[in-house]
């Protein structure tokens, strides 16, 4: 394939992927501008060794590691951390009602963005793209068992700082 | 995993979904990161690799991060100290630090300007391959007072490590066929620098593609694309290439740099608005495997949203003059001035082109 070739197909997949690409990226860094240049510096850096990437089987796998990557590198970190705030006064387990559903995605949504970034990676893998723990530790470049370990203590988190805050409100 | 789990669970799914919603729209993606890799001239966003790798560069904080390549895996791209820049010669690249100026004289350093008019000396220089005097110097490097650190890029050499008076040492590295040697006396910094040492990549070389068709025959033409004013360029990349069969098998981008604001508007425009037509050639003093000459530069012109890449040949004895793919025009004093800057200098060129500096 000659470089118009591979810019070709490149383009052909980005019109059909970029979309989820972007939200998975939007996903982890919790901000658009940052989510839309790691994803296109992935593709970037993806594009002189896109024949292989795509020999080698599933393109979306490599993007999303770079993604993560990016998002997880030191230097990336180093530079700024979120300080989300969470209002999640009242919240409590019932989540039947619609009103309180939409309530407690909201709060959990800020709690994700104070996950640490590998746990908050392995949370979006889960349970936004659905992935199994094999792919998921691919994508983090970790064993299954720290996968499992990840979105163990993420869950954990989630659910004392929920119930922290719901604490918080009742007490004078 | 709890019930509460499998509620909280429950209910980030829902969140994640519902919050995706807000990631930035992919329209104009594909083309944003093909502008980028600069290899589809007339599908152009305003990807600005310069700006790029200008802040690979300032957002590094660290020592050098570089990543080995393992097959399908994503390899995170190296960074640079704060303060360093890459140079990128025949497929390798490596960072020194941005205080480093250009040029080497080499065995030769004795044969540099007189004491009176000597430039200040620098902290560092890298010197590319070139034609120099043949001066029989006293002795390899200058005296002791008189040394800068050194890191020159070569197509033949020895590896290893050769130790000189005061402490200072040289250092050979080879890399896909490319020896970069460095002579510093500072160990921490020699090894630092040695150490990026890394195959280059369009990123690395500011915009410039390690291979490119134009280095290969005289019958390349870059994509047409619409007009473009020089106010509208943003950035340059200035590729200077050997043609192919002028050095030895490998990628032939030999150097390369970026511009933006004034000086990307003065090289604009004198490309844009040199006149039309070509030359100057002198057809009567080449051979015939001369007459497109060793060397040429591309040019990548990046404005808000799009890009243009003009050709410049002025090496030769026929074929000189500029090209976008539509428009054919003569060189000028001007063009000429305006690519003479390191590291991209022309290397050579012929008298009718040289007279136009003057």
């Amino acid at each position: 394939m000659d470089g118009h070739g591979v810019a070709a197909d490149l383009e052909a997949w980005i019109d059909v992927h970029g979309g989820a690409l972007l939200r998975f990226a939007y996903l982890l860094t919790a901000d658009r501008d940052r989510a839309a240049d790691a994803v296109q510096d992935a593709l970037v850096a993806a594009y002189p060794r896109w024949e292989r990437i795509v020999a080698h089987g599933d393109p979306g796998a490599y993007l999303r590691r770079s993604v993560v990557n990016a998002h997880t590198s030191r230097w990336r970190r180093s530079l700024r951390r979120e300080q989300p705030v969470a209002d999640v006064a009242g919240l409590a387990g019932q989540i039947d009602d619609p009103a309180d559903r939409i309530a407690i995605e909201d709060a959990l949504w800020l709690l994700c963005r104070s996950l640490p970034r590998k746990q908050r990676a392995a949370v979006v893998l889960r349970y936004y793209e659905g992935r199994s723990d094999a792919e998921i530790a691919a994508t983090l470049d970790c064993s299954v068992s720290t996968v499992r370990s990840q979105i163990h203590r993420a869950l954990a988190t989630l659910r004392t700082r929920l119930a922290d805050d719901e604490e918080e409100v009742s007490s004078p | 995993m709890t019930e509460q789990d499998d509620r909280i669970a429950e209910a980030l799914t829902g969140a994640l979904r519902r919050h995706a919603e807000g990631a930035p729209s992919s329209d104009g993606l594909a083309e944003r990161v093909l502008a980028r890799t600069s290899t589809r001239r007339t599908r152009r966003g305003f990807g600005a690799v310069a700006a790029v790798v200008l802040a690979v560069v300032v957002l590094s904080l660290g020592a050098v991060l570089l990543a080995q390549d393992r097959g399908g895996d994503p390899v995170a791209e190296p960074v640079l100290p704060q303060g360093w820049r890459w140079e990128s010669y025949r497929g390798v690249a490596i960072g020194v630090p941005t205080s480093w100026g250009y040029g080497v004289p080499g065995p030769s350093w004795c044969s540099r300007t007189p004491e009176a008019e000597r430039p200040p000396l620098r902290s560092g220089a890298v010197g590319r391959p070139a034609g120099m005097r043949a001066v029989g110097c006293p002795s390899q490097y200058p005296p002791l007072a008189e040394r800068e650190q050194w890191l020159t890029f070569e197509d033949s050499g020895e590896v290893g490590i050769r130790e000189f008076d005061g402490g200072w040492v040289e250092e050979t590295r080879e890399l896909d066929g490319v020896f970069v040697t460095l002579f510093s006396a500072n160990d921490a910094l020699r090894a630092q620098v040695l150490g990026t040492l890394r195959p280059t990549s369009e990123e690395l070389a500011l915009g410039c593609g390690p291979m490119h068709p134009a280095a290969e025959g005289r019958g390349y033409r870059p994509e047409p694309g619409g007009p473009l004013a020089p106010g509208e360029v943003r950035s340059v990349s200035v590729c200077r290439y050997a043609r192919s069969d002028a050095v030895p098998s490998g990628p032939p981008l030999l150097a390369a740099r970026v511009v933006s604001g004034d000086e990307a508007l003065r090289l604009a425009s004198a490309v844009l608005t040199a006149p039309e037509g070509a030359g100057p050639d002198d057809p009567e003093s080449c051979a015939p495997e001369y007459d497109y000459g060793p060397e040429l530069i591309l040019l990548h012109l990046r404005a808000d949203d799009r890009s243009q890449e003009v050709l410049v040949r002025y090496a030769g004895c026929e074929g000189n003059g500029t090209d976008d793919g539509t428009t054919r025009r003569a060189l000028t004093g001007d063009l000429m001035w305006a690519l003479d800057a390191p590291p991209t200098s022309p290397g050579q060129f012929q008298v009718v082109v040289a007279q136009l500096m003057r």
